[in-house]
């Protein structure tokens, strides 16, 4: 098993220097490691150091990078740091993310001044590639570091770049954050883009309760943002929407608005609605809406 | 471009293969390699390969095709998805336009295909199922890039019209996938849906991905009947429909050190939770895609988590009770097996048979399996791919060609049914009817969070556990004796960061946010029983007089509102007499009632370091202990030393060998990220770095810091044992000869629920952070439950 057959060292850092061995005042009988006991195929296994340099130096694959870095959880690795960083902007989304996350577990390297995070916001703030701005937005959504909601606000009222606008207000749903107002704002923003990424990254915010905001979206010109919105509006149980939720269930162009619209006012409760729903469910010329239409009648 | 992967030190390969190794008694644990089949003999290993078509002994087959390759646009070369959204066995979030659901009559390479899904052709699929008349099809599907995994049914007969029916049970913000028929007109399915009844969760490694959990709809009502089953803080995937009408599933398991994929099943109504299989060994990490070849006999994958792009080796699995005539014979079934105990999780038999197959990450020699079924006549019909089926193929942008074959055990032999090279071709099921299994009726009522779960033990001192505990008054001590010294269970529970608001990670630790519900008093029977809220996940640990843990649970249990979950014991044999036999009089716990555990979530005990531990330490420990005095002699440090590739600047960090002052040991930024103080780093560092092996490239200077606090083991905790603890009948955990009461040894008397304080925030974890300690949003309306819209 990894964990006691390791040759490497765990505790390294290729140019650190820590003061540690298996003697001195240490209790004998106690174990040599925390989480002893656990059986080998269930056990969570370590990554050493110099494993990780070697995957994270030789353009591996992203499943092998994934496992290399959550494998690597508890690896004290300062020499890894800055290949770790480098994933951050990444082609493949997944290098992304698994390098944001282990970033965020480590102690030392990261959080000090001028070290990764403090790098992350200067790059959302300032870099000239909108690319690496917004890949910069989606990690400092990934650090779950409350202190960068700030950061992404700004992004989203002020940026240029669609794209890094939308990348920060995701961010902000992944930080169960609302950016003190910011996603709200974002659902204004002239992109669609980024007001479809708003309004998702609302959904995942608990205390994002902005019924206003979101009714008007229903007028939306993008389907896609209509059809968010109705679901918005669904998972906030925003009853006071019903009219608004109703004339899309009817009369949208898009079938998956008002298919979303169906299903959202099977949650409403306003059982008003059912001779309408009953119509939809009988008429509509999409058989999927049809179904929704009958399961919210079913609902009521 | 194909690349060798990096090579790994000799003590990095496969480690199931060396966890095999290291496995006590292997025979007993029923670990068979390359065993035989129970019909037919294994002849000498050999590697698996195609031959000419064979008769599947059915007329068709349905299956679902996916894509992997993608044409480019306007003379754009094409897109190729690889592992995408398969990285790992519980990823379910993969999404490439131009899969289908299928029929395929004959079952061979040349019969008919008959695309079910024409209409949407942007749609990919996750999973697909036939009803046990074989009349219908359900399916999770996502029409397009913007949408979301669903659940549909459509007939297998077409309409009037010619064309098949496809109807929508599902939809909302959220994925709904992996669906299985249920007796009585139910569905199985797994769920991401966040802000439920029950809060919400993230898997445990806090990852964009929602944790999934199951659920149920009708195929009459869909949505109308949603009806979900409490979470974990891992996914729950893979379903399969049982024998006795339960729902069967695969399960992440990460509860601190703990980490990897097994098998477990419920009632429909979410009730009963239980284990089923890889609990006590398995030839592999996680075990996948099962499905049932009689009662509790089963065929599978075993893999890796990870790299392996859902495949593996093919697994059978025997999890009948041996013991039991009943539970073996081949009539038995869910009528006759009543009575019986026969499903042992504990001494289920794994057999692999398709040796050649790596069941780790590795290249394999001979492809690998997925999404395996059984033909009525008990051969194996399989998706399987050549070549090495892992990270290999995403480097050479070469994705497996996964077909469908009926594999012959015997012969090591696939026997082709259909491949269209284009495609993955996947979820193969015989189009046959099959006995439907008998309704378990719900007996959940009650979806209100405020209904509270009853959890217990008949007696806790009975366990098939063959362990031993050291620490403190143990030395080598059965579990079983030692669990004779239990006075209370403490009950934990787990919450991911999603509820600690802001959170990165709960501290140096593997564990996840932790809270204690309350500490439910052992009878002298043994017996024990507490009132929990429903839903949440929960692990417990039964505490000796000291307060020390004497064992800790290693999986998260959940109930539902007004679900009794009573154990027999702790861990107790499964195929032993756990309840309580007609006539017999109720336990202890029974006629005193349950303890009430269920405080509103602000009232729950938390141990967030910097807002009640530190206090502590700085009132009673740090005058003695702190940067420049640790006890009689001065204060030392070890230095880790980073140096930056980018600017070779050095920055050192001195960590103190044991100060328990709040002194900050890192260094704060502008925007005033909270950083560890030296006591949480004192204590529980030297135990985050040990995690590996402490006797490798080290570099000895100054004095060593042991490990002074262990998450979950604070029996081997330093620390406790130089606080030492009495209980109230005056015996101490450690003898005072050697570790005297500190430090009423220096003059400073620390309380005995101070005492209590320390133990417990190495018992659950040695989390720095916890949802008092951080932005946590309670839910408004209910009081007991997690964050909720």
């Amino acid at each position: 098993m990894r964990l006691s057959n390791l040759a490497a060292s765990l505790l390294g850092v290729l140019s650190a220097t820590i003061v540690f061995a298996a003697a001195g005042d240490a209790n004998a009988s106690q174990p040599t490691r925390p989480y002893a006991g656990i059986p080998g195929d269930q056990a969570e296994f370590v990554e050493t150091p110099d494993y990780m340099v070697s995957v994270l130096s030789s353009g591996s694959a992203p499943t092998l990078i994934w496992q290399t870095l959550e494998h690597s959880e508890r690896t004290e690795c300062s020499s890894c740091i800055p290949l770790v960083a480098a994933l951050l902007y990444d082609a493949n989304a997944k290098n992304r993310e698994i390098a944001a996350w282990w970033l965020r577990r480590r102690m030392f390297g990261v959080y000090g001044p001028g070290e990764v995070y403090q790098q992350t916001l200067n790059t959302l703030a300032s870099d000239p590639s909108a690319v690496r701005r917004a890949d910069a937005a989606s990690a400092l959504g990934e650090f779950l570091e409350i202190a960068g909601s700030p950061a992404l606000a700004t992004a989203i009222k002020s940026d240029t770049d669609p794209g890094t606008r939308a990348a920060a207000a995701s961010a902000l749903g992944r930080l169960n954050d609302d950016g003190a107002g910011a996603l709200s704002v974002a659902f204004g923003d002239t992109d669609p883009n980024v007001r479809l990424a708003a309004v998702q990254a609302a959904g995942r915010v608990n205390s994002f309760v902005d019924v206003v905001t979101t009714a008007k979206l229903v007028g939306d010109s993008s389907a896609l943002v209509r059809r968010q919105a109705v679901m918005l509006l669904d998972e906030m149980n925003a009853t006071d929407s019903v009219a608004a939720v109703l004339a899309l269930a009817q009369k949208d162009s898009d079938s998956e608005v008002r298919l979303s619209a169906c299903h959202a006012l099977g949650t409403f409760g306003d059982s008003s609605v059912v001779p309408a729903l009953t119509a939809i469910a009988n008429s509509d010329a999409n058989q999927q809406v049809r179904d929704q239409a009958h399961i919210a009648t079913l609902r009521l | 471009m194909t690349r060798e992967a990096p090579p790994r030190s000799a003590a990095n390969q496969s480690h199931v293969v060396r966890a095999l190794r290291r496995l006590p008694h292997a025979a007993a644990l029923g670990l068979i390699v390359a065993a035989a089949l129970p019909m037919t003999g294994m002849s000498a290993c050999n590697n698996a390969t195609t031959s000419a078509s064979t008769d599947v002994g059915v007329s068709s087959i349905m299956f679902v095709k996916r894509v992997t390759t993608i044409a480019g646009v306007n003379g754009a070369p094409p897109t190729i998805d690889v592992a995408g959204g398969n990285g790992q066995v519980i990823d379910y979030t993969r999404y490439e336009p131009g899969g289908s659901l299928n029929l395929l009559s004959p079952a061979t390479p040349n019969g008919t295909l008959t695309n079910l899904t024409a209409d949407f052709t942007t749609a990919d699929f996750n999973g697909a199922d036939l009803s046990f008349d074989a009349t219908l099809a359900v399916f999770s599907m996502k029409k397009d890039a913007n949408d979301h995994y669903h659940i549909y049914t459509v007939g297998l007969s077409p309409g009037t019209d010619g064309k098949y029916q496809v109807h929508q049970l599902t939809a909302g913000d959220y994925d709904d996938f992996n669906p299985v028929f249920l007796p009585g007109g139910l569905i199985g399915f797994a769920t991401n849906e966040m802000y439920t009844a029950m809060g919400t969760r993230a898997d445990e490694y806090e990852h964009s991905r929602i944790v999934s959990q199951l659920g149920t709809i009708t195929t009459t009502g869909g949505d109308a009947d949603r009806h979900l089953f409490a979470q974990s803080l891992s996914h729950s995937v893979s379903l399969f429909s049982r024998y006795d009408g339960t729902l069967g599933y695969s399960r992440w398991e990460h509860l601190g050190g703990t980490n990897d994929v097994k098998l477990f099943c419920a009632h429909p109504d979410g009730t009963n939770m239980i284990a089923v299989a890889g609990q006590h060994g398995k030839p592999a990490d996680s075990i996948i895609s099962v499905r049932e070849t009689g009662p509790n006999q089963m065929v599978g994958i075993a893999t890796s988590r990870e790299r392996t792009i859902h495949a593996g080796a093919l697994v059978t699995i025997d999890a009948r009770n041996q013991k039991d005539p009943a539970c073996t014979s081949p009539n038995l079934n869910a009528q006759t097996a009543v009575g019986h105990a026969c499903l042992d999780e504990e001494n289920a038999i794994f057999t692999v048979i398709t040796p050649d197959v790596p069941t780790g990450d590795d290249d394999s020699p001979a492809g690998r399996y997925r999404e395996p079924s059984v033909l009525p006549d008990g051969r194996i019909l399989t998706s399987w791919a050549d070549g090495p089926v892992n990270d290999q193929n995403e480097l050479s942008a070469t994705p497996p060609d996964f077909g469908i074959y009926v594999y012959d055990p015997v012969a090591h032999v696939n026997q082709l049914v259909y491949n269209d090279r284009n495609t993955w071709d996947l979820n193969a099921i015989a189009i046959v009817a099959r006995a439907e299994p008998p309704v378990i009726g719900a007996i959940q009522d009650n979806l209100s969070a405020t209904a509270p779960g009853t959890i217990g033990s008949v007696n806790i001192t009975q366990t098939s556990l063959v362990e031993t505990v050291n620490g403190a008054q143990f030395a080598n001590v059965p579990l079983s004796t030692a669990l004779q010294g239990a006075v209370g269970v403490r009950v934990i529970e787990g919450f991911s960061s999603e509820a600690a608001k802001g959170v990165s990670m709960f501290g140096l630790t593997m564990d996840e946010g932790a809270a204690v519900l309350g500490t439910a008093p052992v009878y002298p029977d043994g017996s024990w029983l507490a009132n929990v809220p429903p839903y949440i996940p929960i692990h417990v640990q039964p505490i000796d007089k000291f307060g020390l843990a004497i064992r800790n649970q290693r999986l998260w249990i959940q109930t539902n509102p007004g679900e009794t979950r009573r154990c027999g014991g702790c861990h107790e044999s499964r195929t032993g007499q756990a309840e309580l036999a007609l006539g017999q009089n109720p336990t202890v716990a029974d006629q005193r009632g349950p303890e009430t555990f269920t405080e509103a979530i602000p009232d729950r005990v938390e141990y967030p370091w910097n807002t009640k531990v530190q206090p502590f330490l700085t009132a009673n420990c740090a005058s003695c202990h702190n940067s420049t005095t640790n006890g009689n002699g001065p204060q030392t440090y070890y230095q880790v030393t980073f140096t930056s590739a980018q600017t070779g600047k050095n920055t050192t960090y001195n960590i103190p060998y044991l100060d328990l002052s709040d002194t900050p040991v890192t260094v704060h930024y502008d925007e005033n990220v909270a950083t560890y103080p030296a006591s949480y780093v004192s204590i529980f560092y030297p135990a985050s770095l040990s995690m590996g092996d402490p006797t490798g490239k080290i570099t000895t200077t100054g004095k060593v810091p042991p490990m002074w606090g262990i998450p979950e083991d604070a029996r081997n905790s330093v620390l406790i044992q130089t606080l030492n603890v009495a209980a109230a009948d005056g015996t101490t955990a450690w003898p005072l000869s050697t570790n005297p009461m500190h430090p009423e040894d220096k003059g400073v008397t620390v309380s005995a629920d101070n005492r209590q304080m320390m133990i417990r925030t190495c018992d659950l974890g040695g989390q720095f952070y916890s949802r008092q300690n951080t932005n946590f949003v309670p839910y408004a309306n209910d009081p007991t439950a997690v964050a909720h819209k």
